[in-house]
């Protein structure tokens, strides 16, 4: 049976997951305020699931949705209280429920099959009084069973323990000293893994492994309202691009009255009866019509642009979803990881509808609950510490996303026992990570910042949820990849709070465009130190290697084309450092030149490449013109490494470079167009190419370097060709220097002269369609090296 | 209205010729391709699979990848595609003259695009399987393997692509 394109399986899908989300969040919400109003929606949902489940035959669905329905209406009735263990109950079915959402067709049978049991248990206990039906092994969700189906890694511990009783430690119960491990003696005890995976509801064949469908990539939500401002947006674009017509006709009118203008002249050199009145009327009604036309154009273009910016921003809106998505677990896990602690904590969500880029979104989502684990097992004390130091019984935890200042801020703060700050300055350097002396004058910001160091951890007791030294590496490691940052902020006592600074779309990004051996390349301003322009002259050189002086400190340079390893790195006068800081070093990256500063539309790259080191992702940039977007922090790091490892030098300060010789070509021609054609062929075919543009330009450039071969234009101003050639022959040390003359004459007497001024070789510019002028430098060069 | 009657044996053999003819008809011209010429060697790949012609742009070089036939990326008309050598990649020597090559044949699928420069593409031709020649022995056997049939054209013959093997060819040089 299908509707309208839809099973009814997949129907009962969609019911399925909508009132199993209602059934979860209200739960949740029921369980702090125990206030029998809230049952009545969940009842309807459980109702809503029964019935759906029963049309396509999914039996124990309906079992178990009759049970939980009972269940909730003497809780309504308020023939027994609302009490926690009740709760779990009643999640551990809404879990049922969204997994059955899961199942494929075809396995409902072996689905039902498979969780018989489970269910008829389950709808067992729902039926029993709750005191007597939440025996110890009952515990849903317990610790370990949540680390079980944590993604990859726990949080370290963040926080000094009130275990280590520090003197600045307010007095605490002595009970409270393993809180934070999970064998607190106080109920619900947890319980070890092996018997949590034991049971059937966990161990049920093919169940997935989170109850969050899996989105494909094919299809997105888009909001309507977007979708419609799109509409009408490109409807808009249309009618501009209509207006062209009319301008098009006004065109046409111009040329026709111009053609009259122009039949009054003929006329009037006929010594016709043209009179200059007639001539200027001709010529206002043309200045005229211009006159309209200019004013169309330009509002048209005005329009045009307004309109594009507009409909660029809203597609850029159809990525964005509210901040909220990422939230949708985080009351559920505060709730089941709190009461497995036995700690008594309520989540407080912020900043719900901030819209977020959907990229950044999902990536948010292991930090996020990274972070809230950390804030449950370490920030946030024992019932019995809160107590002590005269907190509100309940902790909250509050996750928030606002936008400043162009960025996406999320924070997750707690108002737990905080960090000890000094107790992580003895932790820095009992480890080695840095000497006394330097600790006690590192800022607070500095101090925190270890926190995030692979490896690091300041908890004394390894417990199961954390303090294994991985997880905040993690977490910092992932806001990085989306170009954001992560800062800690903590006061002793008062709690912690952790702040992710994050681009709000991953879509557009502004970005320095540098020309590296000939092309264009995007760096993104948020990752690189500066730019910097260096006359060749203010280099220094230490042991035969180009330093610069940046900011002042020296620096080391490396030629971007060596880096990314591209032939044909341009060296002239006036060159661009790009300064890129990895693992406390700073690396000057030697561009060609620094093309602008443009936001960047980015584009994936193209997925049949595979990986491309140092290449994050492409643009097309306005003038259709394509350009890379470079991983600066991917090419510091493995600049570093491969400087290290001896793979890649420094530039160096002659021509030779990165072991390999690369043949240096000056092009000599007055021709702008002809001098790029020559250069970029020459550039594109691995040679190094300086430009000058006449001859006495190329006689000066070659008294500063020294070149392999030099290719001319034969008429130029100031200077010759001819006339280089013989001032070139002339000098002794340029006597074998191989010239090869490029000319558009190509008469016997014109090559002659070429020739006998001492060209070595002379080709007309036809050359340029064919492999000749090419292979004739290559030969020549390769015939004057031998 | 009219009332249907059933056909005259005549009528029928009538209808039968008049299709017979137009299969006829599409049998003589059933292999469709675009001519390219790559340096001195025509190429008909077939019109089936190529998504556009264009004008030619100077690909971008990638990063690290040395591959002499990966020529590097390339805008075309708002959609990146790899840019490739076919001459490379047939074993050939090659190289766009000074401003570039002229044009560029795009194969493949959207979103999945494959350029080639050519030197010229003067248009499409058609012709019969019957009167396709296969590729002599040191093109179908010691060459790249991308030719197995040659095609008339106005110029001679032209080698017809077989587009599979080439982009499975370019897929591997990609990775390289």
């Amino acid at each position: 049976m299908s509707l309208g394109g839809f099973s009814m399986f997949d129907l009962y899908k969609a019911e399925a997951e909508q009132h199993g989300r209602a059934l979860s969040d209200g739960l949740v919400a029921l369980e702090s305020a125990t206030d029998p109003k809230l049952v009545e929606p969940l009842m309807r949902a459980a109702h809503s699931i029964k019935g759906a489940a029963r049309i396509v035959g999914f039996e124990q669905v309906v079992t178990l949705a009759h049970a939980m329905e009972d269940c909730l209406v003497r809780l309504q009735r308020a023939q027994e209280p609302i009490v926690p263990a009740r709760v779990d109950q009643l999640l551990k079915g809404t879990d049922l429920l969204v997994q059955s959402a899961q199942v494929a067709e075809a396995d409902v049978p072996a689905w039902n099959a498979a969780h018989a049991d489970a269910i008829a248990q389950l709808a067992a206990q729902l039926q029993q009084p709750a005191a007597a039906s939440a025996p110890v092994s009952d515990a849903p969700r317990s610790a370990a069973d949540i680390l079980m189906t944590a993604p990859a890694q726990v949080a370290p511990s963040a926080v000094a323990g009130p275990g280590t009783t520090e003197p600045s430690q307010p007095p605490a119960g002595s009970s409270t000293s393993a809180a934070v491990t999970t064998s607190s003696s106080a109920a619900p005890p947890a319980v070890p893994p092996s018997s949590t995976v034991a049971q059937p509801v966990h161990a049920a064949p093919n169940a997935p492994a989170t109850t969050k469908p899996v989105v494909g990539e094919s299809s997105v939500m888009v909001r309507s309202r977007n979708l419609d401002r799109l509409m009408r947006l490109s409807g808009e674009g249309m009618v501009e691009a209509r207006r062209l017509e009319a301008m098009q006709v006004r065109l046409r009118a111009i040329r026709t009255r111009e053609r009259a203008l122009e039949d009054l002249f003929d006329r009037r050199r006929q010594q016709q009866d043209v009179s200059d009145l007639d001539l200027e009327q001709a010529h206002a009604a043309i200045r005229g019509e211009v006159a309209l036309l200019e004013a169309d154009l330009q509002a048209h273009l005005r329009r045009t642009e307004e309109l594009s910016t507009t409909l660029h921003h809203e597609a850029i809106d159809c990525r964005m979803r509210p901040f909220g998505d990422a939230c949708l677990t985080i009351p559920r896990t505060v709730r089941d990881l709190a009461r497995s602690l036995d700690k008594d904590a309520t989540a407080r969500l912020e900043g719900q509808s901030v819209s977020v880029d959907r990229d950044i979104l999902r990536k948010l989502e292991a930090p996020l609950t990274h972070l809230v684990r950390n804030a449950l097992d370490h920030g946030i004390e024992s019932r019995a510490e809160r107590a002590a130091s005269g907190k509100r019984a309940q902790a909250t935890l509050r996750v928030s996303a606002v936008h400043q200042a162009g960025m996406l801020v999320v924070e997750v703060a707690d108002d737990g026992r905080g960090i000890d700050l000094a107790r992580l300055r003895t932790r820095i350097v009992e480890r080695n990570l840095s000497t006394p002396e330097l600790v006690a004058r590192m800022s607070d910001r500095e101090v925190t910042d270890f926190l995030f160091l692979p490896g690091f951890s300041t908890a004394k007791t390894v417990t199961d949820l954390s303090g294994r030294g991985v997880g905040l590496d993690v977490v910092q490691t992932t806001v990085h990849e989306v170009g954001g940052s992560v800062e800690v902020h903590t006061e002793l006592g008062r709690g912690t709070t952790f702040r992710m600074r994050l681009p709000v779309t991953l879509s557009v990004l502004r970005a320095a465009i540098v020309s590296i051996a000939g092309e264009p390349y995007a760096l993104p301003l948020a990752r690189m130190e500066r730019i910097d322009r260096l006359d060749h002259h203010t280099l220094e050189h230490v042991e035969g290697r180009l330093t610069a002086r940046v900011n002042d400190e020296v620096i080391g340079l490396v030629r971007g084309g060596a880096l990314l390893g591209l032939p044909g790195d341009a060296e002239g006068g006036t060159l661009a450092v790009v300064s890129l800081r990895a693992r406390q070093r700073t690396l000057g990256v030697i561009v060609d030149g620094f093309l602008g500063e443009e936001d960047v539309v980015v584009q994936p790259l193209d997925e049949r490449l595979g990986t491309v080191p140092h290449v994050s992702s492409a643009s097309v940039r306005q003038s259709g013109e394509l350009v890379l977007i470079l991983d600066a922090d991917a090419m510091a790091i493995d600049a570093a490494r491969r400087l290290d490892e001896g793979t890649l030098r420094g530039a160096a300060a002659g021509s030779e470079d990165a072991g390999r010789r690369v043949h240096r070509v000056l092009v000599v021609e007055d021709s702008l167009t002809v001098r790029e054609v020559e250069r970029q062929m020459l550039t594109r075919a691995g040679y190094r190419v300086d430009v000058a543009v006449d001859g006495l330009d190329g006689w000066n450039a070659l008294q500063r370097e020294r070149y392999d071969l030099v290719l001319s234009d034969v008429d130029m101003p100031r200077m010759n060709g001819l006339e280089l050639v013989r001032r070139i022959r002339a000098d002794g040390r340029l006597t074998h220097l191989p010239v090869v003359m490029v000319s558009y004459k190509d008469r016997d007497e014109d090559r002659l002269a070429g020739l006998e001024a001492g060209a070595t070789a002379y080709l007309t510019k036809g050359a340029f369609h064919d492999r000749t002028l090419l292979d004739t430098v290559a030969d020549l060069i390769a015939a004057s090296a031998g | 209205m009219t009332e249907h009657r059933p056909l005259t044996q005549a009528e029928l053999e009538a209808n039968a010729q008049a299709f017979a003819r137009v299969i006829e008809r599409e049998r003589a011209t059933d292999v469709h391709a675009v001519l390219a010429r790559v340096g001195s060697s025509w190429f008909a790949v077939p019109a089936a699979r190529v998504l556009r012609v264009t004008r030619a742009v100077a690909p971008h070089r990638i990063p690290h990848r040395t591959h002499r036939a990966l020529r590097g990326l390339a805008n075309i008309d708002g959609e990146v595609a790899i840019v490739m050598d076919l001459a490379s990649l047939c074993g050939f020597g090659w190289s766009p003259s000074g401003t570039g090559a002229a044009r560029m044949i795009v194969v493949g699928e959207r979103g999945a695009a494959w350029a080639f420069e050519a030197d010229e593409v003067p248009g499409t031709v058609a012709g019969s399987a019957q009167d396709l020649l296969a590729a002599p022995l040191t093109v179908a056997a010691s060459g790249a393997g991308f030719t197995k049939h040659l095609m008339p054209c106005a110029t001679g013959h032209a080698g017809i692509l077989d587009v599979d093997a080439l982009l499975a060819a370019c897929a591997e040089a990609v990775r390289a």
